[in-house]
């Protein structure tokens, strides 16, 4: 009996040992040759965006041996990654380059701490302007726009071939869908996470803007209607808010037909799913697809490090942006192409013929939007707005109390009332 | 016995075994959870339908594993080895609905895949289905052959000889996946401990783990003894106001001192060594109330002794307060380890290289932004898990005996 275990102890160890090499190992011994050594720190704890990430650092590495290194680093989750980010300005310890979302570069802009990329990008007129905006402060450009997911409509190809549904178009089809095919189901079956997420759907396809004449307005009339929309639907019984885990991991507690989420959990909702799952552009107002919230973050590059160092960090930025690049990032993590020209590769190709589905989201990234880039951005959308949109779909408050209390808060937090 | 006397009837004995024995299946759920959970596929692992027996672990499906294994790499562990064609054979009821569409899937995001451009895929028909051949025609030994195959819909049933980890439906499709098609008995059974081992360097992190664990117990220890002996024995002016100040101390969340602790340890070049993960935590004021709680309680007559005996402070610590107190140490250290054992943040700030991060830094791996991988998620807990079990086994009466004594978890 106990030979056994040994034996099947060192069987396991000797298969372990036999592993191939992994890509932080390779990037570990290309970075102990090189003379310059560029940092990045990310927020890719793991899965398939860590690993597409470590597999450009080698390629790249590659092509610049002898000259330098790049070295992307793990700092945890995204909130940690910018918790460490302060710490690390605090003490003088910067990497080259590190992702930020755009409040973070609006942060880091307050300490003049980034490094202004006019200019610098070679693909530029090739990246999805969009994108490109969103990290335009005063003119200047300080980001490269890397990991963006976008908001597309997912839904239950089953389900609504069951009901002689067509994929909605315009949000009045997209309600009376629901509707129709939550009477006959007898069941909500637009499913939705009660969050800043989800509301911002509703919120933009329905003319909402978050800032007028410079100022930040959570509860303007169109947000009050928005969120009115969402409590509604729960009322009226095509509209079910799911307040615990991912949408994807309630498949099977009860009939699902549509969500509005972020395409960054296309491959966990496919993994989840066992009907046939199919995505498609968000329905808007009949003339395009509706506006999605673009999320993920951006590529950085600090100001007050090493020049050797920045200008590795520059030849990054131009690898990563180059359709190549691009086209193996988005087939690998299912994140938007942000070079508009990656969709020509072959490698990009070649991953539509496999899942012609991801046409959706190319096509969704060009009707983008995004949440105003301030620095306190972050708190309000989880503790201020999110929070309002929890209690009224959870029928704690009505939509105007709960949108005019947040109003005052996020006014209190941006006037340094409170923290 | 009399004790055996006061336990009473039959039926009330066999009610306090039954209460006793759905307490312990209550509590050893998560537990059974878990390890089903490592062996499951990532779709089995999202059913909301709970799966108490994965396929994994269905017997049956192990000697389709083995033969596959073998005929790739090895019984055991399989792989997929120059020159080797392994044979997946798939019942269909209707086999003119079409041939099926099949591709070894690619890693993410690499410029070139030898194992998916050295092998060559044919299909082969036969009389109840199709016969997938795959043939490596590279030169290069791969541990796992992963597999997709799109099963035309009008195909109606179909039966793979290994079960698919995981089907869905694609407009007029099955799509079929594997994850190793050349997997072996254990390859395939613990395949989510093989690929969550590989995912992170797990061996370093146990060591960092166990060091910076390790140190801290022992650094922890006799730095509390002392202060707490000091505390509770010795007079010196100020001694209570020194205390409170001390104990107050535990009222500010770690969260505050993070960042001037971060900044102290840079200006001393500590970041990313040992001296970071362990130095900032050889203090620890719970130590010091506890242990400082624990002498008080010892006679004082003992220390009267002692000094007539002519002892010094020291000389009653060791000889005399310690001894008594090992109880109330072996308390402080369970605590201290399992909180640098279970440590995330912390470690997480102050080091960066893959060399200097823990086990609990290293479960961060299986966590996505947009979902988990549980199976290997949960696999790698095991294992991050199964050093603390084992220590419980050996040190069961203390474990019970410590935490009962503090009346805390």
């Amino acid at each position: 009996m106990k030979k056994s275990v040994w034996i099947l102890a060192v069987v396991a160890l000797a298969s372990f040992a036999l592993a191939q090499q992994k890509a932080e190992d390779v990037i570990k011994a290309q970075c102990a040759k090189a003379q310059v050594v560029a940092e990045l720190w990310h927020g890719f704890r793991g899965g398939a965006p860590r690993a597409a990430l470590e597999n450009l650092a080698v390629e790249f590495n590659k092509m610049h041996e002898g000259e330098g290194c790049l070295r992307p680093i793990n700092q945890g989750g995204y909130r940690d990654l910018s918790t460490k980010i302060k710490a690390a300005f605090a003490a003088g310890t910067l990497p080259a380059m590190a992702q930020a979302f755009e409040n973070n570069i609006a942060l880091y802009l307050e300490a003049d701490a980034l490094l202004p990329l006019d200019g610098k990008l070679e693909y530029l007129d090739q990246l999805n302007p969009l994108f490109v905006n969103a990290v335009k402060f005063d003119g200047h450009l300080y980001g490269l726009p890397f990991n963006k997911s976008v908001q597309i409509l997912y839904f239950n190809r089953d389900l609504l071939n069951k009901h002689g549904v067509e994929v909605p178009r315009t949000l009045d089809d997209f309600i009376a869908a629901a509707k129709k095919i939550s009477a006959a189901e007898g069941e909500p079956v637009y499913w939705f996470r009660p969050d800043t997420s989800t509301y911002a759907y509703w919120f933009f396809n329905m003319g909402g803007s978050y800032l007028h004449d410079g100022k930040l307005v959570v509860n303007s009339p169109e947000a009050v209607k928005a969120l009115e929309t969402l409590v509604q639907g729960v009322q009226d019984g095509w509209a079910k808010p799911i307040t615990s885990g991912y949408i994807n991991q309630n498949f099977g507690k009860g009939a699902y037909g549509f969500s509005t989420d972020s395409s960054a959990g296309y491959s966990y909702y496919l993994k989840a799913a066992k009907f046939d799952l199919g995505i498609a552009t968000l329905p808007g107002n009949g003339e395009h697809p509706g506006y999605g919230l673009v999320q993920g973050t951006n590529l950085i590059v600090f100001k007050d490090v090493d020049p050797a160092q920045q200008e590795l960090a520059l030849a990054f930025l131009n690898f990563v942006s180059s359709p190549k690049a691009q086209a193996l990032f988005a087939a690998a993590t299912g994140y938007v192409p942000v070079n508009l020209k990656a969709v020509d590769e072959p490698e990009l190709q070649d991953y539509l013929l496999d899942n012609p589905d991801f046409q959706v989201v190319i096509d969704q990234g060009n009707y983008a939007v995004f949440e105003p880039a301030i620095a306190e951005w972050e708190q309000i959308r989880f503790d201020i707005l999110g929070q309002a949109i929890k209690e009224a779909v959870l029928g704690k408050a009505t939509p105007k109390e709960a949108l005019d209390k947040a109003q005052k808060q996020v006014e209190d937090l941006l006037a340094g009332k409170i923290r | 016995m009399s004790t055996r006397r006061k336990r009473g009837s039959l039926p009330g004995r066999l009610l306090i075994y039954l209460v006793l024995t759905a307490g312990a299946v209550v509590m050893a759920f998560p537990f059974y959870w878990m390890l089903a959970t490592s062996v499951k596929s990532p779709q089995e692992a999202q059913q909301v339908a709970p799966i108490w027996l994965p396929q994994r672990i269905h017997p049956s499906n192990w000697a389709t594993a083995a033969r596959l294994g073998a005929e790739g790499g090895g019984r055991w562990w399989g792989g997929f080895q120059p020159g080797r064609t392994v044979r997946l054979h798939i019942e269909v009821e209707d086999p003119a609905a079409g041939v099926p569409r099949v591709r070894v899937p690619k890693p993410p995001a690499v410029f070139s895949d030898p194992r998916s451009e050295s092998t060559t895929i044919e299909v082969v028909p036969t009389e109840d289905g199709w016969t997938i051949e795959l043939t490596n025609e590279g030169d290069q030994t791969f541990t796992k052959l992963p597999l997709v195959v799109w099963m035309p819909k009008e195909a109606s049933r179909f039966r793979a000889e290994l079960p698919p980890d995981a089907v869905r439906s694609q407009r007029n499709y099955w799509r079929l996946e594997w994850e190793n098609v050349s997997p072996g008995v254990f390859g395939y059974v613990f395949h989510n401990y093989r690929e969550a081992w590989h995912a992170a360097p797990f061996g370093r992190y146990f060591y960092v783990s166990f060091v910076t664990a390790g140190l801290q117990v022992a650094g922890g220890l006799l730095i509390a003894t002392m202060a707490a002996f000091a505390f509770a024995r010795i007079r010196f002016p100020g001694r209570e106001t020194l205390f409170l100040l001390f104990v107050a101390t535990m009222m500010i969340p770690g969260e505050v001192l993070l960042i001037p602790n971060y900044i102290l340890l840079a200006k001393l070049h500590w970041l990313d060594t040992f001296y970071a993960l362990i130095v900032p935590w050889l203090a620890s004021v719970f130590g010091i109330f506890l242990l400082r709680q624990f002498f008080l309680s010892l006679p004082h007559d003992l220390f009267d002794a002692a000094r007539i005996d002519g002892a010094s402070y020291w000389g009653m610590l060791w000889r005399i307060a310690f001894p008594l107190a090992v109880p109330g140490l072996v308390t402080y250290g369970i605590f201290a380890f399992l909180g640098a054992y279970n440590a995330l943040l912390w470690p997480l700030i102050v080091t960066q290289s893959p060399e200097m991060r823990t086990i609990q830094v290293g479960l961060q791996a299986f966590i996505g932004e947009a979902g988990s991988d549980y199976g290997q998620l949960m696999a790698a807990s095991t294992m991050a898990i199964l050093p603390i079990v084992i220590g419980y086994f050996f040190a069961q009466r203390q474990f019970i005996q410590g935490i009962a004594r503090s009346g805390i978890k």
